[in-house]
């Protein structure tokens, strides 16, 4: 009999009747045999549970055993032993001798109030009238509970929902009581009530000194300035600090949550998690000194890894207005200043096309639909423009912030024609990629008001007209920039290809940096696309005949033959690759003369001696600080590299004469980070190498924090990278800048 | 393989960049290959990929969403496969003893193979090779005590391994080069097998403007003319990390000569060995002392090699430098003209401007290559006459051409330039006599024809040169191969001509309409034995081979002739195939579906070389994935399970990608071996036909570009593709197991397949594979009782295999 039918018995209340081959399998009681077969332990256990369940349901319930020798019991079943090994140890209250075979009468005799059944003895256990129902047993009896046991039998075949496995019965809800303090429990309401709860004022000086006897010596005005009201200037000096007040608070919270709470302005937080209210730096600001530094030098490779909550990513106020504003005039300026200047409207093709397909566009009033092959036309021509705003952009953003503003005042006569430019660019310009749909109707509102042409998504040319027109009204053009650019940026993340999008993107985000720098002035040319490029080149018939017939057209093209080829290289000297090699001597000599070269440049404070320095204003600092000490020949060799280098660098910016003879104990101090950069082996943290290799590292931090504070954070990154060279360099006289930095820190 | 413990090192002191992905846009990316799978089979991934055989699966998932990725930014990726080998590598990887250090530990007085002049190759085991090797050894010994240990409790719950089978290497190319190639074709991305090391191929299509960023290893640093490159790509943040050269040597206070210096000793892709005095080093930190050693105390690697000379025992490691600086100087590239020729990369001149306050004794000398940089014309260095001392001995235009289509393997031609084919150890070893007899046979069934057929063409110095086939469990006994016979196979074979005219020229190749082809012929003789032969210039192109079809059926035919399918002698008009001939003749009409049969040409050539019969034991004998209580319980359908099994090695299963992790059985992978070992010859044989017709000119090649050769020949070649992994088998096996030991009860078996195999994540459908899987046993069992009835087989074989299919069949019947 198999195990699963043996259940489904089981669900009839009628009879049970359990063979003793099927307990010992399902009992799992033999270890051997039961692996035998591939019951996961996941369906053993199911048995194993329903067995026990069964039994526990059926004790007080008649019972009938036959035993091994043939003999049948019945009686009540008052416990078994589910422990036991080979089988079931029975317990029977009020047994009955029903059948026996032969002549088992003195069994009969035996029998007592109970009778227990050794496991080995149980041949049979027949259970009777076991209701497997959940009725009674909880003290409830809700016409829910039984559709459900129902269903619980039946789930042993069929799917079970995870409520079906949990077994949930219905539980009855208690009255909930409201909670008393017994009477004359008057500590417990005293010590439960809070402050504002409480009736009476509550003095904590007096209640110090009854129960101590502590008399408080506090006095309010230790701590803060008698208002004398009796000056007779009292009132005068009232309004001034009213007047103070006003103007302090009417400068406006800048944005600033924290201000603004204070001041007990009610700010729309929405959005703000507590990170941002209460713990995070404000970092807005952040973005203008990255636009900065990548403007300055676009092979930067430092990439910002703020870190931006995710509920901030969509937010417009992690954008700097002025970036947006100034990066829009940059480029519809740049535009018209290199359009103006061909002078005549229609000398390029470029222009010619441009104008074209403008006609085009705004002939065909109709809407987008039925204007499908232009669309592509299209298409190529703003990623073309676009290239060009590139171009440009990139030429005007190496040099400074400011030459924008000369350049505007310029062109100033022409405001007219400026005006013109950009109404003309707006109607041309198309975002590069799928609007999707619901954004169009969000869009399409605001184009109403504009006399653009309808059939192309309206908003977004926005972004790069408004600004630039408006650019005076600076207030008006933030929030258009901001709204413009978050619109953008939601595009561009649903189709990921705003690259092109310079202005916008610089702006969006810190995080990400301008794209296309990675090849520096050298632009990918996508040959790749070009199916010559691989098809053609790098075919040796092709390629050969291509050349044959550029040489020598007149004879039949014969592809060589392959035997001509040498197992030897071509070669152009009669000499080995090992002579090609520097002698012994050569080696030696340059070797020496590049360690004393290092050698050198660390006694001149040089140790990170590179071209690229001038570039990096941290370092050109660095050179009259760091000959100080290091040319002076420091008497202690300990404190030579790593603290001149260091010394050098603190000077300028905190010039206590403290430092100088306790240096050691400050370098824990101020470390931080640099210990980082030092311990591990010299190296620099990333971020304090980004900090270090940006030119804008030291006005990034330096300029909104003001000079003590901000003159920490640039220096982890220059402190762990001269202490690695001129720990380094010192290393072949002190023998490892490991020990020689440990020291440093110790004493 | 990159330079040792050097990216390590550039993460920690962050000289590593990031971009996002979008400033690649609308670029053209080279990427070298081995890099790029490197980083993407990472140890934790396919660990059990060498005890299952096949592919790694879970590469085409990567590539795929990679190639999306491409896509959307319009990033054209140019894939640049590795090629052969140069002289360093081959003696680091073992080349010449066929075996890595496991083997060489015992014999390492002996190795003296011809083409390794110097074999001071120290038994510390480094290379790849020895490390996975030794990994596989140590898998199967773990799995052997596993086995022994559970055998009184598994009845039929297959046990799985716990010792990954791969652990810190990289998967060796071979196991996805070609079907990576197919997958390139299919998807229409360009690819290339570099001549010799990816990434100087790389670097020559930087320079040449071919690709606008070189996506690979470190090694890339040494290259003189490409200032950054990116060293890896992070998909799923869409962006890319990148290594600027000059960045990176300014903040490590050295010149580019300065970091080659230390890269050669360190151990990179052109000198793999960690030499003296770095050795002692823990591997990790090597490269940070390394750079420290320079710059305290100015330490000049090369200067402590050139001391240490002296000492014999060092003699290589001064030349192994040697040898890996002048490879960085002269690398052979497959130019734009499609030939193979050096590119120079004068690393050392290269860097001297960010070098300023070089030496004054040399200052002249500086300007010079100042200068010269500046104008652009890289002052060439002299080439030396002894490149193929530190590369390998050069071969013709044209076969680096075929090479680089993936037309060929190159291990042809690797024995060719190397003077030893090696024969390396299988994955499940291949310590049974039958394969070890199957590799000493290889010689005169396949190697000796083979290297006839591809000496012939080229230079007389390849047809004199001895080539041995040098084998890893007998590293003594090496065989001389022949290639001179007189006439030359490819003068016996050029009168076998198959045109089916220009009609159909789009026909693309298959065995199917091969078979179909002659079996529509009425007389052989007549149809494809042609009086006139094509290769001479005299012949005009229209007579000449002008589709692919033709080109494949003429070798194939050829093939067949060498592997005793047909007989054939021109003389006496003789074309007839033999009785295996005549079987391969019959899979139409037996109705086995065309993508078995090239599966099935393999089995019986393996029948044929009777190296082991199909129900026979291996010997050694391997103990079989079956319980012992099957085995003794069910001995006849144990019979019956190892049949199918062995069969069901050429049967794939439709899986979908993922890394496998369940049960193995090594018995059936030792005979997937035996099938694998004579398919790799297979391939080699037909690529060796193919190369000697088109070398002879046989083929108007002048009609196809690149992508024509690839997708209509490359992509049509039999033979290329490594076997199916074994899933399928031990599927079977497994299921049949429980089925017996459950009452029969297929759903039951199902459950455990389903379970144990985790079919939810790797098999879509899995009763239709079966089902599917069941129809190619079916087909198979035709074919058994055909071979049987033309006593190629034991009669007694093929009734088994009826009744090994018959059980299957009950099994699959729901009960």
């Amino acid at each position: 009999m198999k195990p699963g039918n043996n259940k489904k018995k089981d669900t009839s209340p009628s009879a049970v009747s359990t063979q003793k081959k099927g307990l010992v399998n399902t009992k799992g009681s033999n270890g051997d045999q039961h692996s035998l077969f591939d019951e996961s332990s996941e369906v053993a256990k199911q048995f194993r549970d329903r067995f026990d369940y069964l039994l526990t349901e059926s004790i007080g319930n008649k019972a009938i055993v036959t035993t091994a020798s043939g003999s049948k019991y019945s009686g009540i079943l008052a416990a078994c032993n589910l422990e036991s090994i080979d089988g079931l140890d029975i317990v029977l209250k009020k047994p009955t001798l029903v059948s026996s075979l032969g002549s088992d009468i003195k069994a009969k005799k035996d029998l007592g109030e109970t009778l227990l059944l050794k496991s080995d003895n149980v041949a049979e256990l027949e259970l009777k009238n076991i209701n497997l129902g959940l009725d009674g047993k909880t003290g409830i009896t809700t016409p829910v509970a039984t559709p459900k046991t129902e269903k619980i039998a039946k789930g042993a075949n069929q799917f079970r929902t995870d409520v079906d496995i949990s077994n949930v019965r219905a539980t009855k809800e208690r009255e909930l009581q409201r909670w008393t303090p017994d009477e004359g429990d008057f500590m417990a309401t005293e010590k439960s009530q809070t402050l504002e709860e409480a009736s009476s004022t509550w003095d904590q000086f007096s209640v110090n000194e009854k129960k101590f006897g502590i008399k408080s010596t506090y006095d309010e005005h230790f701590y803060t300035t008698r208002i004398n009201r009796n000056d007779p200037n009292y009132q005068q000096k009232l309004k001034e600090a009213q007047k103070l007040a006003d103007e302090i608070e009417k400068q406006g919270t800048s944005g600033n949550i924290h201000i603004a709470e204070d001041r007990g302005i009610i700010v729309d937080d929405s959005g703000m998690d507590e990170e941002d209210l209460y713990s995070g730096v404000d970092r807005r600001g952040d973005e203008l000194l990255a636009s900065l530094k990548s403007n300055a030098k676009p092979s930067t490779t430092v990439k910002s890894n703020k870190y931006v909550p995710p509920t901030l990513r969509n937010q417009p106020h992690h954008m700097d207005p002025a970036i947006i504003s100034s990066s829009a005039i940059k480029v519809t300026g740049g535009n018209i200043i290199s359009e103006n200047k061909s002078s005549t409207k229609t000398t390029t093709t470029e222009s010619v096309k441009k104008n074209t397909i403008s006609n085009d566009t705004k002939d065909t009033t109709k809407p987008t639909k039925e204007n499908v092959r232009p669309k592509a036309h299209l298409k190529n021509v703003d990623e073309e423009i676009k290239k060009q705003l590139k171009e440009i952009k990139r030429q005007s953003g190496r040099s400074d912030h400011s030459s924008k503003t000369k350049a505007l005042p310029a062109n100033k006569t022409s405001k007219e024609a400026q005006i013109e430019e950009l109404k003309n660019f707006a109607q041309k310009f198309k975002v590069p990629y799928d609007v999707p749909k619901d954004m169009n109707d969000v869009l399409r509102k605001p184009s109403v008001s504009l006399k653009a042409d309808p059939s192309l998504p309206p908003k977004p040319k926005s972004n790069s007209t408004t600004p630039g027109v408006a650019n005076k009204n600076s207030t008006k053009v933030s929030n258009a920039a901001n709204g413009a650019a978050s619109l953008n940026k939601t595009d561009s993340k649903k189709s990921g290809s705003s690259s092109n999008n310079g202005p916008v993107r610089t702006s969006t985000h810190g995080r990400r940096r301008p794209a296309g720098s990675f090849f520096g002035s050298k632009k990918p040319q996508n040959n790749g696309a070009n199916k010559d490029t691989f098809g053609k080149n790098f075919n040796f018939f092709l390629k050969s005949k291509e050349a044959h017939n550029e040489e020598k057209s007149m004879e039949p093209f014969l592809i060589e033959k392959p035997y001509f080829a040498t197992p030897t290289w071509i070669n152009t000297i009669e000499e080995s690759h090992k002579s090609l090699f520097d002698d012994e001597n050569t080696i030696m000599q340059e070797s020496q003369a590049k360690l004393q070269m290092r050698h050198m440049n660390a006694m001149n404070g040089m140790g990170n001696v590179s071209p690229n320095m001038a570039g990096n204003g941290m370092n050109m600092m660095s050179y009259p600080m760091m000959n100080g000490p290091n040319g002076a020949g420091s008497p202690n060799p300990m404190m030579n590299g790593y603290n001149a280098s260091g010394m050098g660098m603190y000077m300028p910016f905190q010039p206590q004469p403290m430092f100088y003879p306790s240096m050691g104990p400050m370098v824990p101090v101020m470390g931080g980070k640099d210990n980082n950069g030092n311990n591990n082996g010299a190296s620099p943290p990333p971020q304090d190498m980004t900090a270090h290799m940006g030119p804008g590292g030291y006005m990034n931090v330096g300029a909104p924090y003001g000079y003590p504070v901000g003159g920490m954070a640039p220096f982890p990154g220059m402190m762990g990278h001269n202490g690695m060279m001129g720990g380094a360099t010192n290393d072949h006289r002190h023998k490892g800048h490991y020990n020689h930095k440990n020291n440093n820190h110790r004493s | 393989m990159a330079i040792k413990s050097l990216e390590l090192f550039l993460f920690e002191r962050g000289l590593v960049g990031s971009y996002p992905l979008e400033a690649l846009k609308n670029s053209t990316l080279g990427i070298d290959v081995g890099h790029y799978v490197s980083r993407l089979l990472t140890a934790k991934k396919e660990q059990y990929l060498d005890a299952v055989g096949g592919f790694p699966t879970s590469l085409n998932l990567f590539l795929e969403s990679d190639l999306k990725v491409f896509a959307e930014y319009n990033i054209t990726p140019v894939f640049i496969f590795e090629g052969s080998l140069s002289q360093n590598n081959l003696i680091d990887s073992g080349h010449f003893v066929a075996n890595g250090n496991v083997k060489s530990v015992n014999s390492m007085d002996q190795n003296n193979a011809p083409g390794a002049t110097t074999n001071g190759r120290e038994s510390n085991g480094t290379s790849d090779k020895d490390i996975a090797l030794a990994h596989r050894n140590k898998a199967w010994t773990q799995w052997k005590n596993l086995v022994t240990a559970t055998q009184s409790t598994y009845i039929d719950q297959p046990p799985i391994p716990h010792e990954p089978f791969r652990y810190h290497t990289s998967v060796d190319p071979r196991r996805y080069q070609e079907d990576l190639i197919q997958y390139f074709i299919e998807h229409e991305v360009h690819y290339q097998v570099a001549p010799f090391v990816a990434w100087s191929q790389l670097a020559y299509l930087y320079k040449h403007d071919y690709i606008d960023a070189i996506f690979g290893p470190t090694d890339c640093l040494m290259l003189g003319e490409v200032d950054r490159f990116i060293l890896g790509m992070e998909f799923p943040n869409k962006d890319f990390r990148y290594i600027d050269k000059n960045r990176v040597l300014k903040e490590m206070g050295i010149s580019l000569k300065e970091f080659v210096d230390i890269a050669m000793t360190l151990g990179n892709t052109l000198q793999p060995t960690t030499l003296p005095p770095l050795q002692i080093y823990p591997s990790n930190k090597l490269f940070e002392i390394a750079l420290e050693m320079v710059l305290n105390t100015g330490t000049n690697f090369y200067l402590y090699q050139l001391g240490n000379e002296m000492d014999t025992t060092t003699q290589s490691y001064l030349e192994q430098f040697q040898r890996g600086v002048s490879h960085l100087k002269y690398m052979p590239v497959l130019k734009d003209s499609g030939k193979v020729d050096l590119y120079i990369n004068d690393f050392e001149n290269m860097n001297s401007h960010s070098d300023g306050n070089k030496l004054s004794q040399n200052g002249e000398t500086e300007n010079e290559h100042y200068n010269n940089k500046k104008s652009e014309t890289t002052r060439t260095l002299p080439i030396p006459n002894d490149v193929h001392d530190f590369i390998t001995q050069r071969l013709p235009n044209e076969y680096y051409f075929y090479k680089s289509l993936g037309l060929t393997s190159g291990k042809l031609f690797d024995a060719i330039t190397t003077g030893v084919y090696p024969e390396e150890p299988p994955l499940d070893g291949g310590a049974s006599n039958s394969y070890r007899k199957l590799v000493t046979d290889s010689v005169t069934i396949f190697k000796n024809k083979e290297l006839n057929l591809l000496t012939q063409p080229i230079n007389r110095y390849f047809q004199m040169k001895q080539i041995k086939q040098v084998k890893w469990f007998d590293n003594d006994d090496k065989t001389t191969l022949l290639n001179r016979t007189t006439p030359s196979i490819f003068d016996k074979l050029n009168h076998l001509i198959v045109k089916t005219g220009s009609g159909d020229e789009n026909k693309s190749f298959a065995i199917d309409s091969f078979i179909k082809l002659l079996n529509d012929s009425t007389d052989l003789v007549t149809d494809f034995i042609s009086n006139d032969v094509l290769f001479p210039n005299s012949v005009p192109l229209e007579k000449k081979l002008n589709n692919s079809f033709d080109l494949l059926a003429t070798t194939l035919l050829r093939t067949l002739v060498q592997l005793e399918f047909f007989q054939y002698d021109f003389d006496k008009k003789i074309l007839k195939p033999t009785p295996w001939g005549e079987i391969f003749l019959k899979f139409n009409n037996l109705q086995i579906e065309p993508q078995f049969q090239e599966n099935l040409l393999i089995l019986l050539l393996f029948l044929k070389t009777n190296v082991l019969t199909l129900s026979e034991e291996f010997q050694p004998s391997i103990h079989s994935a079956l319980s012992d209580h099957t085995l003794r319980t069910y001995p006849q359908e144990a019979n019956s399970i190892l049949l199918l099994t062995r069969v069901l090695t050429l049967y794939q299963v439709k899986q979908k990608p993922t890394n496998y992790h369940g049960p193995i059985d090594k018995k059936t992978l030792a005979f997937r071996d035996h099938l694998d070992f004579v398919r790799e010859n297979m391939n080699d044989m037909f690529e060796a036909v193919l190369v000697s017709s088109l070398t002879a000119n046989e083929f108007n090649k002048l009609q196809y570009d690149n992508h024509n050769w690839q997708k209509d020949i490359v992509a049509k070649m039999p033979f290329k593709l490594e076997l199916p992994n074994i899933l399928m088998a031990m599927m079977w096996e497994f299921f049949l197991q429980k089925y017996l030991h459950n009452g029969n009860s297929k759903s039951d078996a199902m459950a455990l397949i389903n379970n144990v195999f985790n079919t939810y994540k790797m098999i879509t459908k899995l009763e239709e594979q079966f089902d599917n899987s069941f129809k190619y046993l079916d087909q198979c069992s035709k074919l058994f009782k055909e071979v049987a009835g033309a006593r190629l087989m034991k009669s007694n074989e093929a009734t088994a295999f009826e009744d090994a299919v018959a059980l299957c069949k009950n099994a699959l019947v729901e009960n």
